[in-house]
């Protein structure tokens, strides 16, 4: 068992192979070999962790994506924002616990969870259009008249289509 | 754009953004991320740039966004010109686009006129970059104005015409170096056509796919393309192969021919047993035919037993009829062979 404690001062004890699927934890373990003092998770808080943990328990055992395999994905860019039925019901959260896993994700290095995390933002960007977009994510507009002038140049022949 | 971006106005905004949306606060990594998965899936690239869908509108919702998206190349690799109509608006769009990428461009050219000189013009510093090029000649077109030459770094090559008959062929007379891949679809070349190109015109082809006419094209494509690894016809293969010599192509691995579905062998059956006696394939490993009609065993035996090829995969669909004897003693020559059959016959 392995003994994690957040940000917020909780301690987790964790089956080390649900908690290996966090290569950062992964690595860490290899590097210090078996040990009984807790890892320490500064960026991370209980309720996020608690949610990370549960995702991790879920997928136990599922083989771990290459770095490779990634890279080419980037590359051909045959993505797809598909979302298996489970995980859809779990990164079903209000926005700022997903902003949370996301970044606890990408602290962590579990990929397949920041995928999830990436996949619901995008899914949640397509079909809206710009004002949607700084609504839904609290985001202002901070272009200036001749950067909104450059915007419009580069868009309005398509806008007139 | 770009001479604002490094101002403290622009630092002053970002850090406004970052303290009210959590977003924002992302590191830009994981914002490249989520910008990958907005992109359009594959089926969807056949739409011109649109600033509704991402890239385009992942660069109107804030200054960090646009940064972020302007400076990853990965988005900005495809894209769909229409050779068409007003071009002075149109410009600035596709030149956002062919400068962000940073090369290894994947163009799609749709050309409804033959007024090129503006479209040229755009393209003429980008013309090494581009890899990947799709070219659709849209009715109206007598012929194509783009010449396969002029894309130093081509790699991949396709055209769909459905302008006038013909309307391609100088197009292709010659192509770059490195392309290695050529798809033509609805361009039906002839054999007076193919033996006005230079001789290593097509020289560094591994893939080819198009449209025959005639049967006698064949060996004349295959001296063309010695490299050739990947053949795939469909058409009408009629007339005889004229051919006194026969040709040895040493790197086809992969032969496919499909023939117009209406064949019927009662009004003229196709000679694909000149064919198979007209060439020599050594590294032959994979043949599929589809409504060819007779399938010529005896021929393409003997082929198999002059050329020496480790034959792996036989499909036969369609119209094509065959004996189950003649297949028991392909099986015989090469036992690990895998014959599939989808026809009826």
């Amino acid at each position: 068992m392995v003994h994690l404690v957040t940000s917020d001062n909780v301690e987790f004890v964790v089956d080390k192979e649900v908690v290996e699927r966090s290569v950062l934890i992964k690595n860490m373990l290899e590097d210090v070999g078996e040990t009984d003092q807790s890892i320490p998770l500064a960026n991370v808080s209980s309720a996020v962790l608690r949610k990370v943990i549960e995702y991790c328990e879920h997928h136990r055992g599922e083989p771990l994506p290459s770095a490779d395999a990634d890279q080419n994905q980037d590359e051909t860019r045959k993505r797809t924002t598909d979302i298996s039925e489970w995980d859809q019901k779990f990164i079903t959260v209000d926005q700022e616990m997903l902003f949370e896993i996301i970044l606890a994700a990408n602290y962590l290095d579990i990929k397949s969870l920041l995928d999830v995390g990436c996949k619901t933002v995008a899914n949640m960007i397509k079909g809206k259009t710009p004002d949607e977009i700084r609504r839904l994510f609290n985001i202002v507009n901070d272009f200036t008249p001749e950067e909104e002038a450059q915007i419009k140049k580069e868009n309005e022949w398509a806008e007139d289509r | 754009m770009q001479t604002i971006q490094s101002n403290t106005a622009s630092s002053e905004a970002n850090s406004h953004n970052a303290l009210y949306s959590p977003i924002c606060r992302f590191p830009t990594e994981i914002l490249c991320q989520i910008f990958l998965y907005c992109m359009p899936e594959e089926d969807e690239w056949t739409l011109a740039p649109d600033p509704s869908l991402a890239p385009m509108l992942l660069t109107t919702i804030c200054r960090q966004w646009r940064d972020v998206a302007v400076d990853m190349p990965s988005l900005w690799r495809k894209l769909r010109m229409e050779v068409e109509g007003d071009w002075q608006k149109k410009v600035v769009c596709y030149e956002s686009y062919l400068k962000r990428s940073r090369g290894r461009q994947s163009l799609s050219l749709e050309i409804h006129d033959e007024d090129w000189t503006v479209p040229r013009s755009l393209l003429q510093p980008y013309l090494n970059q581009i890899s990947n090029l799709a070219i659709e000649l849209f009715p109206g077109a007598d012929f194509c104005p783009v010449m396969a030459a002029d894309f130093g770094g081509l790699q991949e090559l396709s055209i769909y015409n459905c302008g006038a008959a013909g309307a391609v062929t100088h197009s292709v007379a010659q192509l770059p170096p490195n392309t290695h891949s050529l798809t033509l679809t609805n361009v039906w070349l002839t054999k007076p056509e193919l033996s006005g190109f230079k001789p290593l015109a097509w020289a560094s082809l591994t893939s080819l796919e198009l449209m025959v006419g005639e049967l006698n094209l064949i060996p004349c494509l295959l001296r063309l393309c010695p490299n050739l690894s990947s053949l795939m016809m469909m058409g009408t293969f009629t007339g005889e192969i004229e051919t006194s010599e026969r040709l040895e192509h040493t790197k086809l691995q992969s032969l496919c021919i499909h023939a117009a579905s209406h064949f019927n062998t009662s009004e003229s059956p196709r000679r694909f047993f000149e064919l198979f006696d007209a060439v020599t394939l050594p590294d032959l490993r994979e043949v599929e035919v589809c409504n060819i009609g007779r399938w010529p065993h005896e021929e393409f035996k003997e082929l198999l037993g002059r050329s020496k090829c480790p034959l792996e995969r036989l499909y036969f669909d369609g119209f094509v009829i065959r004996k189950k004897e003649e297949l028991a003693e392909y099986v015989t020559l090469f036992p690990s062979l895998q014959i599939a059959m989808y026809g009826r016959y």
